[in-house]
């Protein structure tokens, strides 16, 4: 019977013969084991291979307890009944050390809180939370790998080889974070899409509660000027272009230089003045040729650094917070990760604000003067036309050259291609004379074809 | 388990009559060596000693065991060939209660190991799907399907164990 059409598959069966098998199914599936003849097949089979599988048996072995069991139960139960150091300590063993021990011991455990409060501080950076794992690392009870998921407490550290320890080290890891913890992660979630929502909208409403109390510079303005000039000598001025920058302090951001051949020499400029060096530097630019456009335009861009500025220092609040939040450490692994991705996202949001600042500030901070020199265009001499002799005597060569170019270009294709050629002319030579003599007599009576 | 945790000696005793036995089996199936496997079954109760202050009843007593079990073995597997040949060595060789179940074996063997695992879970500590699952962390329905697929390889490893059976008993009267 084609398994399509079987109301139970024999995995179901399988399930209904372990007993796995919700009651509906089972009642269903054991109407339809009466009828069918191939399941009862199957199941005597299935339950064949059950009692097989039981022939294979080992040994009885008494439930003696071994030696190690017996004294690793009686250790238990002295160490629950109070054993060891606290043992000693009511016992009174403490009044038998002497001073200096009791220094001793008192600095040491001074010294080795002090080490490892600083190598916990030390700790903490990019890395954090790899570094947690390692600390982890050596409680975490190794037998716990292979423990079912509901035994959080996991298995001790009874299994004699260590080596499995960096494996089983992420799955002992008991992070979990508290309520109020969590709560603290929403609150920076909704505050840094917050500031995500500020970029888009760098005019948001006062309702917003992000902090943009940040104080208010001097106006910034972000200025720019055209300048086109013609020159009658352009090395000169060029070279004037660079005293008068090395006098104000600016540099060239970008310049192109071209010659046509035909056309006047031109320079192109992208050059960058202290802004307020501007004016006096436009001043001088212009006596290096006659000016044939001048404009100038300033954008003021105060707001838009003001809003960057608290954009980044909100960023920052955020990402102290979230760094908090990590030190603070007793989550899950999930939400630690959670955390970690917020915390990159945050800095690489505050990576790139910077840089706009950065970038901002120095725009505001020099200005702009596109230049376009050109230098006066002076057509050179024509040379005197040539006589019509000579003029015969060169058209008289050239056509010679070209029959020559002509005869040695056909005996090099002749040379080069002939034998393929003369190859192919044989092969096609009587097809074609085949196929000529049958058009040439289509129509014509049989016997005069 | 919860009696042993607050320090009943009699629940432990109690837990060890009880599930020695089966550890023990579990053990002896999968390892050569009867005397490693008695080492082992001691092993996983020592681990549950030591830890029984972080137990923590989310799931039953036997899985719990089982888990602890599998960890063993998995370490025991690990080991280096030379030392494993030499622990084998050591112990008795095979004796004839494994003798019955030789071709079951040799069935068994040729099985893909993790569906091996499952099938051997099944059959002979009878561990629910449900425990399965829980213990070798795969979903419920692969444990269905990978036991599934156990059983029908099995079923096809029969004939040939039989064969191999039915050869080496004709050799063994031919021998006679």
């Amino acid at each position: 019977m084609p398994s399509k059409i079987h109301p139970v598959e024999p995995e179901e069966l399988m399930t209904y013969l372990d007993g796995e098998l919700t009651a509906v199914r089972a009642t269903a599936v054991a109407e339809h084991l009466e009828r069918c003849r191939e399941c009862q097949i199957l199941r005597a089979e299935f339950q064949s291979m059950s009692q097989s599988l039981a022939t294979w048996e080992v040994e009885e072995k008494e439930p003696v307890l071994s030696t190690e069991i017996t004294q690793a139960l009686d250790q238990r139960e002295r160490r629950l009944q109070g054993g060891g150091l606290w043992k000693w300590l009511r016992g009174g063993g403490a009044r038998t050390l002497k001073p200096w021990m009791g220094g001793a011991l008192v600095g040491g455990l001074g010294a080795i809180l002090l080490a490892s409060s600083m190598v916990f501080t030390l700790g903490r950076g990019e890395h954090g939370n790899a570094r947690l794992a390692d600390r982890a690392a050596p409680v975490a009870p190794p037998a716990a790998a292979t423990t079912p998921q509901g035994m959080v407490g996991g298995v001790p550290g009874g299994v004699p080889e260590g080596r499995n320890r960096d494996r089983l080290v992420t799955n002992e890891l008991a992070y979990s974070l508290t309520e109020p913890q969590r709560a603290e992660l929403a609150k920076r979630r909704q505050e840094s899409d917050l500031v995500a929502n500020l970029e888009v909208t760098p005019s948001a409403g006062p309702e917003t509660t992000v902090d943009h109390a940040v104080p208010t510079p001097a106006p910034m303005i972000l200025r720019t000027a055209q300048l086109t000039m013609v020159t009658p000598n352009l090395d000169k001025a060029r070279a004037d272009m660079d005293k008068i920058l090395q006098r104000y302090g600016g540099y060239i951001g970008e310049l192109t230089t071209s010659s046509p051949a035909e056309a006047a020499r031109k320079l192109t400029a992208t050059l960058r003045v202290p802004g307020n060096q501007l004016d006096a530097a436009l001043a001088d630019l212009k006596k290096l040729g006659r000016v044939e456009s001048e404009s100038q335009s300033g954008q003021d861009v105060t707001a838009q650094y003001v809003d960057l500025e608290a954009r980044v220092s909100n960023s920052r609040k955020s990402e102290q917070r979230l760094l908090e939040l990590l030190q603070q450490r007793t989550g899950k692994l999930s939400d630690v990760l959670e955390v970690e991705t917020e915390l990159s996202r945050v800095r690489e949001q505050i990576e790139r604000m910077e840089g706009e600042r950065r970038l901002l500030s120095k725009q505001v901070q020099f200005a702009t003067v596109n230049a376009t020199v050109t230098e006066e265009f002076k057509a050179p001499a024509r040379a005197l036309p040539q006589s019509l002799g000579t003029q015969f005597h060169n058209a008289a060569v050239d056509g010679y050259q070209t029959v020559v170019d002509f005869v040695i270009g056909v005996a090099l294709f002749l040379i080069s291609d002939g034998p393929m050629l003369l190859l192919w002319a044989a092969v096609l030579f009587f097809p074609a004379r085949y196929a000529w003599r049958k058009l040439r007599g289509r129509g014509l009576p049989e016997d005069v074809r | 388990m919860l009696d042993f945790q607050r320090g009943s000696r009699a629940a432990f005793e109690e837990l060890y009559t009880r599930y020695q036995g089966p550890l023990y089996g579990f053990f002896r199936r999968r390892l050569g060596s009867s005397e490693r496997a008695e080492d082992l079954a001691q092993e996983t109760f020592l681990v549950v000693i030591r830890g029984a202050s972080r137990y923590e009843p989310r799931a039953q007593v036997r899985t719990y065991l089982y888990a602890i079990a599998l960890k063993l073995l998995a370490n025991e597997r690990r080991k280096p060939r030379d030392i494993q040949a030499d622990e084998v060595a050591a112990s008795p060789e095979v004796g004839p209660a494994q003798e019955t179940g030789l071709w079951v074996q040799e069935a068994l063997e040729r099985l893909d190991p993790s569906q091996r695992e499952i099938l051997m879970l099944r059959e002979y500590e009878e561990l629910t799907y449900s425990e399965i699952s829980k213990l070798l962390r795969i979903p419920l329905n692969t444990v269905r399907s990978r036991l599934f697929r156990a059983r029908m390889a099995l079923k096809e490893n029969w004939r040939q164990a039989m064969r191999c059976l039915n050869s080496r008993s004709s050799q063994r009267l031919s021998s006679r």
